[in-house]
């Protein structure tokens, strides 16, 4: 294809897209996140155009409530929305009656939402879609976390699952796309100002979603998707003006190397250039059809190894015109510079037709053209191939049986249509019957066979057909002509064949190659785990080396073999290797250039200078004429590979230093916070014990006494206290694995009572009638504690002469432990704060953590707390835990056991 | 049981060993005291104690090997003391033959009724069976088989009144569940700990004044039953 006609493809994708644009336009503004004021932004451009005497309709705003956005709406025309014959239905978006009303711009906000049943569609976003199609101007506001491509790295960010999503293709298909920035700092302050959420939505939202490491994130999204829509847009433009020109928007640079030896200093030569001019680079091979050894293949490809080691993309391509196809491939990366060696001799090839700079140059007439000289003395140690090894890849050694049958047939065929026909045709007939001959099985077979049938026509011709007939003597010298001329097709179409065919075969196997990396590289973005990586490349490297493999991820205090498909050899040897190889960080085995010896090939899954993961596999044999490629292959998928569990790896790295950076805050603020509360009682004790090791005091009698009761109540208020402490630290660090026995939360909540009733100085509890026992499966210590937790609140709040009331109830799939008090009771609402960690009530002289204690044990046998006023005053303190644990058991049956277990 | 009882104690930390030493020979008993568990075997082979105190926590070796080496010879009635937040130590301590338990910080009075409650087994086991069990309105004739709530008759099932035959052997003793469901359901069943609470709930409701608050049968919650002392005739 000559090079400067655009890639027919692309144009036809180009056009396939205009005949589909509608004539509405999209305009979107995008934001990182709630709150950054995107509709604000949008209902400003709106006034500006409304003023410019462009229609502009509201479609659809929400306002949220918020007083910026809601003075914005003033002066602009809202249509009405859609009204449900249902109540519980909120109205939509009216599509119909913007159709019929035909604005030129309609403004619909929050593109992500999902409509209500019984809608026309599903999303809004497909409403969209249709008032484009009516030929309106639309414009909307997204947030970056709903587009669909990067719903999963959103959620991996931040830990927020968004269900509401937009397809890409919607997004790319704007015309227009406004980046809504704002930095996380201004956001958080806007949302503390109460300007994004109600302020009681506010403190919520801050602890979720809009964390500054979120918000940086996001930002940082957004931002990019946006520049990426921007570099899409350029492809675009060119594509469809079909300007061949490079556009030197992003400079570019392409290094062809080869098997030659002068190749490793081009690479570091084009590397140097690529770094001083700051441009990322690209390395090729061009592998010709119908030329070279595995030995060829072998050394390019350590080339472009190289050049991928110094930063460069590598691509190898298989084409029978290198000049071409290395232009070809400038254009499609956008390379604004190709670099290439001065060869090292001149052939007669190049004096002929100009050498292959010369070529590169006549076409590649826009782009910068950079001849690295070789070195002298470098071109010998480039041994020539011997001769047997080129030929064989194009057929011509010694013919085979199946190469002399087709010539035979041929001829026979060709012998006999002219034998049968006769007088019929004349001499020039048969001649050319005899080339078709020739030319069928030169196109069919290897150029052996061609060359054969060519000979074996002319004897054929020259036995039956010329005088005298039947004998193998010629008589006019003529004929000699014939012959040299038969021979000749059979040779140039065999040849030109043959090159077809490898040609096929090479485009096949890419187009194979491409599609199975697109497939690998989706399976492994759904990958969750390092040892699910693994897996899908041990599976995919053996189909593509086709032979046995396996990939080992770090472990204790070994490799630990995660993957493996076929059976890799095991001995010593192999082990030592794959061993190194992670250790190292360097390729080795068969086929690399570290301990050949070992029979598989193994690549590290790290970065260099990290103890990593390994893969290994039994290496393809090198003689193939796809060799090159097929390992080019593996080495794609090996990186590939590394990247994805790099990704995870560092992935992981950030969520563990999250998690550490949050313990640490919990506990120096409880340090901090406990501090004082150890301090008191520690000071009572130390003072009465001095005093009683002081003789010269003279104590009123019963001080003596008092005092050592002082020091025994507060060293039992201190060991509360660390108890608590403990207990916080613990059940926070997610240590805590409650040991669960089928118990009767009745005798758990008597034996709290019980020891309440010791603390609290005989204060009255009784426990108010329920029905049948229950049985549940929980861990009674720790259910214990949350009880006892509920009393010594409702002790130290309640005032002295009223009950506490403590009941214990079934309710559907949980049971239910309720403490009520008449103390001054909790707000109506928001009661949750209460369970907070260091929230602390007006008459308590706790640490604040009862109650954040009850609610950590809560969650760990998957049940939740609650406190609400109690009619009359008071407040009510209640736990409902699931009665089959956790793991959600099939709950027993108090009576059934009972029945069950009654011994004779 | 000769005239004055004698306690060996093993424990590591010195003041803990003082606290102990002072109040126990203040209740004139004698006091032996080994540092380490490989002293404490000793120690328990050459005195004879009547009752062992042993903290779980020593630093030469595990407390549950020690309870295992002096129940493979001796019956002598073994108190374990462990730390807060160990619980499943002493549960084991209690499964392997450990008599009974303390939590460290204890009160001198909890760590008395317990030294108590252990010789008076061992004076019990060595004259026969005991007197009738009476506690809190409570009368149990094990001769007899005889249950009586101030004064009447109590019908128990068979299964109850295992369990409350097997508790009054060991009255002020902590129970394990799994002790229990070995005595009464036998050595197959350790898992179901939950028969013991189904059926100790049952016998509650027959033998308490108030089963929700039940003071005879005490639950020790994740170690067992504690049956109350009985009341001196």
């Amino acid at each position: 294809m000559p090079a400067d006609r655009p890639d027919p493809d692309r144009l036809l994708a180009a056009v396939a897209r205009d005949a589909a644009r509608p004539a509405g336009k999209l305009k979107i503004f995008l934001g990182a996140a709630a709150g950054v004021g995107k509709t604000v932004a949008m209902l400003d451009a709106a006034r500006e155009a409304r003023a410019a005497g462009r229609d502009v309709v509201v479609g659809i705003v929400e306002t949220h409530g918020r007083h910026e956005t809601q003075a914005r709406l003033a002066g602009l025309e809202v249509l009405p929305r859609r009204a449900s014959e249902r109540v519980d239905v909120p109205p939509e978006l009216d599509l119909d009656g913007i159709i019929a009303r035909r604005p030129e711009i309609v403004l619909v906000d929050e593109l992500a939402h999902t409509n209500a049943p019984g809608s026309r569609h599903a999303k809004r976003w497909q409403d969209v879609d249709e008032l484009l199609e009516a030929g309106i101007d639309v414009w909307t506001a997204l947030n970056i976390q709903h587009l669909e491509s990067l719903n999963d790295v959103v959620a991996r960010l931040t830990g927020v699952e968004v269900h509401e999503t937009v397809p890409d293709h919607v997004f790319d298909r704007a015309h227009a796309v406004e980046v809504i920035d704002l930095t996380p700092q201004d956001l958080l302050a806007r949302l503390e100002t109460g300007k994004v959420y109600a302020p009681d939505q506010a403190r919520r939202a801050m602890a979720g979603f809009f964390r500054v490491g979120n918000l940086i994130a996001l930002r940082q999204l957004a931002l990019r998707r946006a520049a990426m829509r921007v570099g899409e847009q350029l492809d675009e433009h060119r594509d469809r003006e079909a300007l061949p020109e490079v556009w030197a928007a992003a400079e570019h640079l392409l290094v062809a190397v080869g098997p030659s030896p002068h190749s490793a200093r081009l690479v570091r030569v084009a590397s140097r250039i690529a770094r001083s001019l700051d441009v990322p680079w690209h390395a090729v091979t061009i592998h010709p059809v119908h030329a070279g050894t595995a030995g060829d293949s072998q050394r390019a490809l350590e080339h472009l190894r190289l050049a991928e080691q110094l930063g460069a993309e590598t691509t190898s391509l298989t084409a029978d015109n290198v000049a071409t196809a290395l232009v070809g491939l400038a254009r499609r990366v956008n390379a604004t510079m190709i670099v290439l060696g001065a060869p090292t001799r001149r052939s007669w090839r190049d004096a002929l037709r100009g050498s292959l700079i010369d070529e590169v140059l006549r076409e590649a007439a826009d782009i910068d053209v950079h001849v690295v000289p070789s070195q002298a003395g470098a071109a010998q140690a480039a041994p020539r191939q011997p001769m047997a090894a080129q030929d064989e890849s194009r057929g011509l050694a010694v013919p085979r049986a199946r190469d002399l049958a087709a010539a035979l047939v041929t001829a026979s065929i060709a012998t006999g249509v002219a034998g049968a026909a006769g007088d019929l045709i004349s001499e020039s007939d048969v001649i050319m019957l005899y080339v078709a001959a020739v030319t069928v099985t030169a196109f069919r077979a290897r150029l052996a066979a061609g060359l054969l049938s060519a000979v074996l026509c002319s004897l054929a011709f020259n036995f039956f057909f010329t005088q005298p007939r039947f004998t193998l003597y010629v008589d006019d010298s003529r004929y000699w002509l014939t012959f040299v001329l038969l021979g000749g097709v059979g040779a140039l179409v065999s040849v030109l064949a043959s090159r077809l065919r490898e040609h096929a075969a090479a485009v096949v196997r890419r187009e194979a190659q491409t599609e199975d990396l697109f497939r690998l590289t989706r399976q492994l973005s759904r990958c969750a785990t390092p040892d699910e990586v693994a897996r899908v490349g041990a599976d995919y490297l053996h189909r593509l080396a086709g032979g046995p493999t396996a990939v080992w991820l770090p472990g204790e205090p070994d490799l630990r073999l995660v993957a493996s498909v076929g059976t890799m050899p095991e001995d010593e040897v192999e082990r030592v290797v794959a061993r190194w190889t992670s250790l190292h960080g360097v390729s080795a085995g068969a086929g690399t250039q570290t301990l050949v010896g070992a029979k598989g090939q193994y690549h590290p899954l790290a970065p260099p200078g990290t103890t990593g993961g390994v893969v290994g596999f039994v290496p393809p044999p090198a003689a193939s004429p796809s060799a090159l490629e097929r390992r080019h292959a593996l080495e794609t998928v090996v990186t590939l590979l590394r990247e994805f569990l790099d990704r995870m790896r560092l992935e992981a790295d950030a969520e563990t230093s999250r998690v550490t950076a949050e313990t640490e805050r919990v506990r120096s603020t409880l340090l901090s916070s406990v501090s004082h509360d150890l301090r008191t009682p520690l000071a009572t004790i130390t003072g009465a014990a001095t005093t009683l090791l002081d003789e010269q005091a003279s104590l009123v009698p019963g001080t003596r006494r008092e005092l050592l009761v002082r020091i025994s109540s507060e060293a039992h208020r201190l060991e509360r206290l660390l108890d608590n402490v403990l207990n916080m630290t613990r059940l926070d660090s997610g240590r805590v694995d409650p040991s669960l026995e089928w118990e009767l939360p009745d005798e758990i909540v008597g034996a709290a009572i019980a020891r309440v009733s010791a603390m609290g100085g005989g204060r009255l509890i009784r426990t108010a009638a329920h029905g049948r026992p229950v049985l549940a499966r929980l861990d009674p210590v720790l259910v214990e504690q949350l009880v006892v937790n509920f009393l010594e609140n409702a002790v130290v709040h309640a005032p002295s002469a009223e009950p506490i009331e403590v009941a214990v109830y079934e309710d559907g799939q949980d049971v239910v432990i309720e403490v009520a008090d008449r103390g001054p009771g909790v707000p109506e609402n928001d009661a949750t704060a209460l369970f907070e960690k260091f929230v602390r009530g007006k008459a308590s002289g706790g640490t604040g953590l009862g109650l954040a204690i009850c609610r950590a044990i809560a969650t760990v046998h998957g049940g939740r707390v609650w406190a609400r006023p109690r009619p009359g005053g008071g407040a009510v303190f209640g736990v409902a835990l699931p009665k089959g644990g956790p793991d959600g058991q099939r709950a027993l049956e108090f009576a059934e056991v009972l029945e069950q277990t009654e011994t004779r | 049981m000769t005239a004055t009882p004698t306690i060996l104690i093993i424990e590591d930390e010195p003041p803990m060993q003082y606290f102990l030493r002072s109040l126990v020979e203040g209740h004139g008993m004698k006091v032996f005291i080994a540092a380490t568990a490989k002293e404490g075997v000793t120690e328990a082979a050459m005195r004879a104690p009547d009752v062992v105190l042993l903290d779980l926590g020593l630093p030469d070796g595990d407390g549950l090997e020690v309870v295992e080496r002096l129940r493979a010879w001796s019956a002598t009635p073994i108190i374990v003391i462990s730390a807060r937040g160990r619980d499943r130590d002493k549960v084991e301590a209690l499964d392997a033959g450990a008599d009974d338990y303390l939590t460290k910080p204890f009160s001198a009075e909890e760590l008395l009724a317990r030294v108590r409650v252990a010789l008076r087994h061992r004076a019990l086991r060595a004259a026969g069976d005991g007197p009738v069990y009476r506690a809190d309105g409570l009368t149990v004739d094990l001769a007899r088989r005889l249950v009586e709530r101030d004064g009447a008759e109590i019908t128990l099932t068979p299964t109850e009144y295992r369990i409350l035959e097997y508790m009054v052997q060991h009255a002020g003793r902590v129970l394990t569940h799994t002790q229990i469901l070995r005595t009464v359901w036998g050595p197959n069943l350790l898992t179901r700990t939950h028969y013991v609470r189904v059926h100790v709930h049952q016998l509650r409701a027959k033998v308490e004044r108030d089963p929700n608050q039940p003071r005879i049968i005490r639950t020790e919650p994740g170690v067992g039953y504690r049956l109350m002392e009985p009341e001196s005739p």
